[in-house]
């Protein structure tokens, strides 16, 4: 089933084209991968699906609903979940804290209930979800530390765990690998695959392209703003014109 | 035509000095990237120091004005680059924290001011000769005539030198990108030094120019130079060209404007007001048109004087604190009736403050107007109060001092550091200016204190316990907002909006949410201030005295601790008790937030840190640009 869909995503900037013509699809318990050279335009295709960018041409469909003008904060109260590249963690609250409010920012409670003390009725399941997704991210020796505190590869997986308790049902994830070791991105592809296989639609924007072709089911190549090739791993890894722009020259 | 042309030769007198002002803010904040909120406190002080020269001293005005303007101001203006602005930038200061030590600049100047030479109007003596030429109808005077040559003299010398010199490159490299200026081989310190001695000078010249027309006060000069804020604003903080000509056009503007008359009320009130008010009129409409002050690289955010860390504060220094403040506040009812009166203002400023931690220190917004909020909830409470139960009255004081701030909340939803510090100073000073001056809405108000279900509360004990219980709410009010999901919520979007907004948290609801919060309360201890006074006094809610001293007591106090606010509030009073004047506090005030770059996190926090054992950290004080880079990103 789709959950994401992006179709003929156009976006310039100025007189220039960032992102031109541009359709990808991600599927629920489904891993997409978009790759590409430097400047090809990834970000930018993130930030038009995810809502942090406006869009100069196309539709995105949501669960079927064209949330095309709709913002961040709304798309992500529908279940689109994110990761960014430049680390965007809650610095000052505890890793539990960070979660949490991944967990309850979806609801949209009345802020006035908060103003008066008033309990939030709906905040049951919010400590069992942190507590599960603090253990599959291996987070639980740092739960109560200031976020502020910890190193860039645990900063990522705070930022997915707090995605992750949104029960998203589509996660894009942008160069979730960045500033990882070598054991931590095979934690991390684990967790991909757990969550995929949990019914959750991914779509990540990665350098490491080992790891992509390793945990993606489908891969978009971009260049210079357009669509290359897109297909299985194998298909992609072997089309020439994606060797010659990417493949190759982060190999050498 | 001769009315016209006489009106614009006053107004060109008046716009020349506005220009030279807002030249002045310009030049500094382009070399060296401060936007000097202390330029009307430093005007007025030079004023003082010239009025005491030629009027006490006998000091000849041919020596008296080139010694305050070409040698007292710009040593100032180093000094206090050397003192204050260095250490901030080699700490890599953000930029709201150097808008926070401008205020506390202005806090202390306008103290020294008025403990050196009082609160009393003086009469300044003129700089320039006034001789008159008639050219047939017309009157010309000299003065104006010397006062254009002077702008277009400092226009010209300032383009030449941030023009094709070296100078100039050195300036624009230093403001592109400091950093690499320093790197590639500028003086940033050269640039930054000219900038403050340069600005500072144009200041004093501003002071000298107005204080004759004007009678000499620590406040009104200083109000009426602030106002030329609207001239840096329209010049969007880098053209020297369109400062000069906004200055000038706004002068003659607001001089042909007399010659309007309207007889339908309530225009004619308004045109009135506006007649005297056109800059604060184009101030607020610059701030709101502009869609945004990119020169002003406003990434300033709140955030960085603000200490809080999620829940897990130190929850035994927040009980010591609220200890003290409790004994302090409870004591008073033990006292006679004389006696407790005097305390009776501390609860109503308290309640005020802490509204201004809500917005600044849990919301991450700056606001330099909180006293038109509170100002607002006291005179509407008075209003309603005639004709309705007082504690009615009192609730919709209250809503109309929220209206307003969720009417300010729009715009901060998308401006942030400077921008919206001034759009909030703006906002105080329009509100001020034309409601609560405004003699046919403020004339005449009985102020009664409210009955509590047929218990009357106009005893002194009995409002004074009144007073305690509506901070006590305030406090709940404030507790609720720093626990739970709402508090989480906050401190989400103060630390992060990209990450918030991609949780879900909708930034728009949160900011006019605190907005309305904060006003709301605003507005409740504004109206406990005009109960305590049994008056509504617009000098109580002035935009300058207290909007602006109000915001920076509470960050010198930790702009996140609703208990140091409440402590701030025990300091105003209990120093007037002491010393008589009401404007003691502002010298121990401003020297703290002066000195906050030291402590960051205010003075609590200060204190705080000391007891704890130092952890390893590196300063930025001896280390290059990349250095600090590198330890920025640890």
């Amino acid at each position: 089933m789709t959950v994401l869909e992006g179709i003929g995503i156009t976006k310039r900037f100025g007189g220039r084209v960032a992102v031109e013509d541009v359709s990808v699809a991600v599927h629920a318990g489904r891993v997409a991968a978009v790759i590409g050279p430097n400047g090809a335009g990834k970000t930018t295709l993130f930030s038009c699906l995810t809502g942090a960018a406006s869009l100069d041409g196309g539709t995105v469909l949501l669960d079927g609903t064209d949330v095309t003008s709709r913002g961040a904060d709304d798309r992500a109260r529908r279940g689109l979940g994110r990761t960014f590249q430049r680390l965007s963690v809650f610095g000052s609250l505890s890793v539990a804290d960070n979660l949490l409010v991944g967990a309850e920012a979806a609801r949209r409670t009345p802020l006035w209930r908060g103003l008066l003390g008033l309990p939030d009725r709906r905040a049951s399941g919010d400590a069992g979800r942190v507590d599960r997704v603090l253990a599959l991210l291996g987070l639980e020796d740092v739960r109560d530390q200031e976020a502020r505190t910890l190193s860039t590869g645990r900063l990522r997986l705070v930022e997915l765990g707090r995605a992750l308790c949104g029960e998203p049902r589509v996660l894009l994830l942008d160069e979730p690998a960045s500033g990882l070791s070598d054991a931590e991105t095979d934690g991390l592809r684990a967790v991909l695959r757990a969550v995929a296989d949990d019914g959750v639609a991914v779509l990540l924007v990665e350098h490491d392209v080992r790891l992509v072709l390793d945990v993606a089911d489908h891969v978009y190549a971009l260049a210079q703003g357009r669509m290359l090739s897109s297909g299985t791993p194998d298909e992609v890894a072997a089309d020439p014109a994606v060797r010659s722009a990417y493949l190759d020259r982060t190999r050498s | 035509m001769l009315l016209t042309l006489q009106l614009a030769l006053a107004g060109l007198a008046f716009g020349s000095v506005a220009a030279l002002s807002g030249i002045g803010l310009v030049v500094t904040y382009r070399a060296t990237g401060v936007f000097n909120l202390a330029h009307g406190a430093v005007a007025t002080l030079i004023a003082y120091v010239h009025w005491e020269l030629v009027v006490r001293q006998g000091v000849p005005e041919a020596v008296a004005a080139p010694l305050c303007v070409l040698v007292l101001a710009p040593v100032l203006g180093v000094l206090g680059y050397r003192a204050v602005f260095r250490p901030l930038q080699e700490r890599d200061a953000s930029p709201a924290e150097a808008l926070v030590t401008t205020l506390g600049l202005f806090v202390l100047v306008v103290g020294f001011t008025t403990v050196l030479w009082g609160n009393g109007a003086k009469r300044a003596p003129a700089v320039f000769p006034t001789a008159r030429w008639d050219l047939g109808d017309l009157t010309i005077r000299s003065d104006t005539v010397v006062q254009l040559g002077v702008v277009g003299l400092v226009a010209i010398v300032l383009a030449v030198l941030t023009g094709p010199t070296r100078l100039g490159a050195d300036v624009r490299a230093v403001v592109d990108r400091r950093e690499l200026a320093q790197l590639s081989g500028v003086d940033v310190d050269r640039v930054n030094q000219l900038g403050w001695a340069v600005g500072t000078a144009l200041s004093a010249i501003t002071g000298l120019l107005l204080a004759p027309s004007l009678s000499l006060t620590p406040y009104g000069l200083t109000l009426v130079v602030l106002e030329t804020f609207a001239i840096p604003v329209l010049a969007r903080l880098s053209s020297l060209g369109v400062a000069t000509v906004a200055g000038l056009g706004l002068g003659v503007a607001q001089a042909e404007l007399t010659q309007v008359h309207l007889t339908q009320e309530p225009f004619a009130t308004a045109l009135q007001a506006l007649q005297s008010n056109l800059l604060v009129v184009a101030l607020l409409a610059g701030l709101l048109l502009l869609p945004s002050l990119r020169e002003v690289g406003d990434a300033g955010k709140a955030r960085s004087f603000s200490s809080r860390r999620g829940r897990r504060t130190s929850r035994r220094r927040s009980v010591v604190l609220y200890s003290i403040a409790a004994v302090m506040l409870a004591s008073p009812l033990g006292y006679p009736a004389e006696q407790l009166r005097q305390a009776q203002a501390v609860p109503g400023l308290a309640v005020v403050l802490v509204s201004i931690v809500v917005l600044t220190g849990y919301g991450g917004r700056i606001s330099l107007g909180h006293a038109g909020f509170a100002g607002l909830g006291a005179l509407f409470f008075a209003k309603l109060s005639s004709g309705a139960p007082e504690l009615v009255a009192l609730v919709g004081g209250m809503l109309a001092a929220g209206a307003i701030g969720v009417l300010t909340g729009y715009p901060a939803i998308r401006r942030r550091g400077l921008f919206l510090a001034l759009t909030t100073f703006a906002v105080g000073v329009t509100v001020s200016r034309f409601v609560f001056e405004s003699p046919s809405l403020t004339s005449g108000i009985d102020v009664h204190r409210p009955s509590l279900f047929g218990l009357s509360l106009a005893g002194d004990h009995t409002f004074y316990a009144f007073e305690l219980a509506c901070l006590v709410i305030a406090l709940l009010v404030v507790r609720n907002l720093r626990s739970g999901p709402l508090g989480r919520a906050l401190l989400a979007a103060r630390d992060s909006e990209p990450g918030a907004r991609a949780s879900g948290l909708d930034i728009g609801r949160i900011t006019l949410f605190t907005f309305a919060v904060s006003a709301v309360m605003a507005g409740l201890g504004g109206a406990l201030l005009a109960q305590t006074t049994l008056s509504f006094d617009s000098h109580a809610f002035d935009p300058v005295s207290s909007s602006l001293v109000w915001f920076t007591a509470v960050v010198v106090f930790g702009a996140d601790s609703a208990a140091g606010a409440v402590l701030a509030s025990g300091l105003f009073v209990a120093m007037q008790l002491v010393t008589g004047s009401s404007d003691a506090a502002l010298l121990p005030i401003g020297l703290l937030a002066v000195l906050l770059g030291r402590f960051p996190g205010g003075v609590l926090a200060g204190l705080g840190a000391a007891s704890r054992p130092a952890t390893a950290t590196v300063t930025g004080r001896r280390l290059t640009p990349t250095g600090r880079a590198l330890v920025r990103q640890q």
